[in-house]
């Protein structure tokens, strides 16, 4: 059994990783909406976003009791979570960049 | 071919074989919720059907149909898009038409059993002929083996046809897939008497299939719809699909680790399951980056919207239900308490539905448009409020059923788990208590609402389409003019 005091502590853990997640699908999508618009305003929500990630990741050592290589993992989290937004962008502007044959589809809206 | 009339026999043999195909996974679908407002009432009314029709029959045939429809539609899609994709006719129509009818006559021979032999003594009989008793898994040994060679000659059908016509990127993928699919399955179908021994291998049928060939499968589809529906490049396209295969099958194969925490494995399972876990929601997360560079670059139109909405609808609830609802309770020092409450159903039932219902569903609408004479199926097309409202009332009901869950499962954490210290007594304790039982309302409140929602969605199926008389060349020719001009 739990210590009743330390009860509540797996729970919020649950749901800082939940938050964890969304944060960093907002870091995502304010990165990308800062690149397609050039908007500051958009890189720095994309970074408050990315701020509130890691507050998330960091939040956990304590709840969790992480140590020895979990703070290892906790650290790969975060270099992850920042690089793979980045390298998806720079990925989606060499892939379209090229060009590309004729479409296939029946509609073809985009040209 | 006849605008929004039914155009089945204009359809190629492989098409009509889809229709056949989609139509069981639709009739399954409707069992598998059915089923489940049965088991969810009996968790309120313990004694409904008591001996009649008991709850773990009624889990088992909600779960497996759940399944068996999901495949069922996957190999719909795979031979809707086979004879497009290849450009010649199915190698082996024959073969082909005989699978369907024996993997349905099976399926259904199956259920019955489930239903009529709900109880007894298990013994090496009992496992080749009523019920394997492997959760989720349950089809007796003579079925097992049946699934296995009806999936090695759609195998046989898919890969002989691409290479006969051409092969593509898609192709590639989905034939190697295929393979991993089917060879998975194996894994199941033995049976050792050490339990940890067989949970383990038991965890690569259910865990690689659904986190890694089923994703990379769903991949394949969507990439094929992406083109039909928006008219994307195939090039990019096809990029992307090996992209996400390098991303899903990187951080969901070792995320098998997560199953492995607490069945008596190694402890060093806790740190693969928790690192490769923690890596699981990133593809999701980096995927959102390119659906936005899309929507920004590129003002798609298309000629279909219930389709794309579905599209749509899997990208959020793949991200959602495996991403966000998956990463709550991956580590193990807080799936130490979730795992198995109902904190996991909630979990299961969010990622199944925004990862493969709604994938399916929206081929079920590209199959439709082709039926129907190709049909421009537009958002304000008659009898549109159909499709719209089907897809809310499904929405909603899904995700007021996984909160239900989630706060019944909470609250199972708490006392069961955390203060009862998971005894046989704090099990039973655990469901008594008001917020269990209230979530068990709500959940059932929720499932009714979904279950509104999928009646819609059938009528829809059988409906969409039909009083539509503008054919999609209407919508190509102005730009084509415009790109002329």
């Amino acid at each position: 059994m739990v210590d009743p005091g330390r009860i509540h502590t797996f729970a919020g853990a649950a749901l800082i990783g939940g938050a964890m997640v969304l944060f960093g699908a907002g870091y995502a999508i304010f990165h990308a909406l800062a690149g397609l618009s050039r908007s500051r305003r958009f890189a720095y929500i994309s970074l408050v976003s990315y701020a509130a990630l890691a507050a998330c990741a960091l939040a956990l050592v304590p709840l969790l009791d992480l140590e020895g290589w979990w703070l290892g993992l906790i650290a790969l989290l975060l270099i992850g979570y920042f690089v793979a937004p980045r390298f998806i962008w720079r990925l989606s502007l060499a892939v379209h960049g090229e060009g590309g044959g004729p479409p296939e589809g029946a509609a073809r809206p985009e040209d | 071919m006849t605008l929004g009339g039914i155009n089945y026999h204009e359809l190629s043999f492989a098409q009509r074989l889809s229709v056949k195909y989609f139509t069981v996974a639709m009739v399954l679908f409707l069992a598998q919720m059915l089923f489940g407002l049965l088991a969810g009432a009996q968790f309120l009314w313990p004694d409904f059907l008591f001996g009649v029709l008991d709850f773990n029959v009624n889990r088992m045939v909600h779960i497996n149909a759940m399944v068996v429809w999901m495949l069922y539609g996957f190999i719909g899609s795979i031979f809707w898009l086979v004879e497009d994709e290849s450009g010649v006719p199915l190698v082996g129509p024959r073969i082909a038409e005989a699978t369907f009818w024996v993997l349905t006559l099976a399926v259904t021979v199956v259920v019955v059993v489930y239903l009529v032999v709900q109880s007894g003594p298990g013994n090496q009989w009992t496992l080749w002929l009523i019920n394997e008793g492997r959760e989720y898994i349950e089809a007796p040994r003579w079925a097992d083996i049946g699934i296995v060679l009806c999936m090695v000659a759609i195998f046989y059908n898919v890969a002989g046809t691409f290479v006969a016509g051409r092969w593509s990127g898609i192709s590639g993928v989905l034939v190697l897939d295929l393979i991993a699919l089917a060879g998975l399955y194996l894994a199941g179908m033995f049976y050792t008497t050490n339990l940890p021994m067989d949970q383990y291998w038991w965890w690569w049928v259910i865990h690689l299939w659904v986190e890694a060939t089923w994703e990379v499968l769903v991949g394949c589809i969507m990439a094929w719809g992406l083109i039909k529906t928006l008219g994307a490049r195939r090039r990019i396209v096809t990029t992307w699909l090996y992209i996400e295969v390098a991303l899903m099958f990187g951080s969901g194969i070792l995320g098998l680790g997560h199953h492995y925490f607490w069945i008596g494995t190694p402890e060093y399972w806790l740190g693969i399951g928790g690192f490769f876990s923690a890596l699981e929601p990133i593809p999701l997360v980096a995927m959102v980056v390119h659906a936005v560079y899309d929507a920004g670059r590129h003002s798609f139109r298309s000629n279909n919207h219930p389709a794309l909405a579905w599209l749509i609808a899997h990208a959020f609830g793949n991200f959602l239900g495996a991403g966000v609802w998956g990463f709550m309770q991956t580590l193990p020092q807080i799936n130490m308490y979730t795992h198995g409450t109902q904190w996991s159903s909630s979990h299961g039932h969010l990622a199944f539905f925004g990862a493969y219902t709604t994938i399916v569903v929206a081929f079920i609408y590209l199959a439709i448009q082709r039926l129907r004479g190709d049909v421009w199926m537009s958002a304000g097309m008659d009898g549109a409020w159909r499709w719209k409202w089907a897809l809310a009332l499904l929405h909603i009901g899904m995700v007021g059923m996984s909160i239900a869950l989630l706060i019944a499962g909470y609250e199972q954490s708490f006392v069961e788990r955390a203060v009862g210290g998971s005894t046989w007594q704090a099990y039973f304790a655990g469901q008594t208590q008001p917020w269990f039982v209230q979530a068990m309302w709500w959940r059932m409140a929720f499932g009714v609402l979904m279950t509104a929602g999928l009646v819609l969605l059938l009528v829809d199926f059988l409906r969409a389409g039909a009083q539509e008389t503008r054919p999609i060349k209407s919508l190509a020719l102005p730009q084509a003019a415009a790109a002329g001009g």
